[in-house]
């Protein structure tokens, strides 16, 4: 694996929001690319939008680890049902709409979870998860750590893993997670 | 598609590339109101604030007019005066009346930092980064 990509969330989120310069500039000392884009359609993250964008500008695939945050991380895990991709990096992760219609407009609720072609299409998957996220009720990525099988990280002051109001700048746990796998 | 294309005067400049690109992808598109006369508005400024007050009235009610025709309305949200991804006062009205009529709302560029930030999120914009096939 030689790349690493951060999709960010929906909400107008970008690519130097919160942690992700911080795992970018630690990752590229240590020769590892790795790629922070804004992608198109970041209000309502939608799949018709990010698929293609996906495919065709990022091209993603085998030799890439993906971190992907809140709808980002969404986004990866419906992507991985159909596509090969190296592994992925699950931060306030969820499977549900969580009752949102802003969530049932993006396209990832319209056919049902496919868990075997998820975890059989990538190398690894692991989750950080922080039970005070509040947006994100504990029981989600519990439900796909235990379909997926993933290492699971969790936390109990981490919030969203940060927000447009109160940043989360830094995130070393994650990074030495990924050195790690970087190194096997 | 029908498309409307709104900007600041300050991007009036790009327009034409824009639609030229957008007519060969087999896209109707609709320049800015005031596109054809662009000094409109500051001579109307010598009027007095009564008819200068009609006159605006009159561009914002045309402006409701012209989204109602077409299918989208797209945003070229250049840099204007140093403000990233600028959106005016007129833009703004026209992109509410795109969302209160159900149309296609694309902007050229991100969203602006600013007063309306957290307005324009609630429209729900298409943010394209410039990629102008996400107009479908």
């Amino acid at each position: 694996m030689n790349r690493v990509v951060i999709l960010h969330g929906n909400g107008n989120s970008h690519g130097t929001d919160d942690w992700y310069p911080y795992i970018k500039s630690n990752l590229e000392v240590i020769g590892v690319e790795c790629l922070t884009p804004d992608i198109p359609d970041n209000v309502l993250a939608r799949k018709k939008f990010w698929f293609p964008y996906f495919t065709d500008v990022l091209k993603l695939g085998p030799d890439d680890i993906i971190i992907g945050a809140s709808s980002g991380a969404l986004a990866i895990l419906k992507y991985a049902e159909d596509h090969k991709i190296g592994a992925s990096i699950l931060v306030g992760t969820y499977y549900t709409d969580l009752g949102y219609e802003d969530e049932r407009t993006s396209g990832y609720f319209e056919t049902p979870w496919n868990w075997e072609k998820i975890k059989a299409n990538q190398k690894w998957t692991v989750i950080f998860a922080s039970t005070d996220d509040p947006y994100i009720p504990i029981s989600e990525p519990k439900f796909i750590r235990d379909q997926l099988g993933s290492e699971y990280f969790e936390f109990s002051d981490r919030g969203h893993f940060g927000s447009h109001k109160n940043p989360t700048l830094e995130f070393p746990e994650l990074l030495e997670f990924l050195k790690s796998k970087l190194n096997d | 598609m029908n498309i409307f294309i709104t900007a600041s005067k300050s991007a009036y400049h790009e327009v034409e590339k824009i639609k030229l690109i957008l007519e060969a992808a087999g896209h109707n598109v609709t320049p800015p109101n005031g596109f054809d006369n662009p000094n409109a508005e500051e001579v109307t400024r010598n009027y007095s604030p009564e008819q200068y007050s009609d006159w605006k009235a009159q561009m914002i009610r045309e402006d409701g007019r012209i989204v109602a025709k077409h299918d989208a309305v797209l945003v070229l949200n250049y840099e204007k005066n140093g403000q990233e991804n600028y959106i005016g006062g007129a833009t703004f009205l026209e992109m509410f009346k795109a969302f209160d009529l159900g149309k296609k709302l694309f902007l050229y560029n991100p969203i602006p930092d600013g007063m309306l930030t957290d307005e324009i999120i609630g429209l729900q914009p298409i943010v394209i980064n410039q990629d102008l096939s996400l107009l479908q």
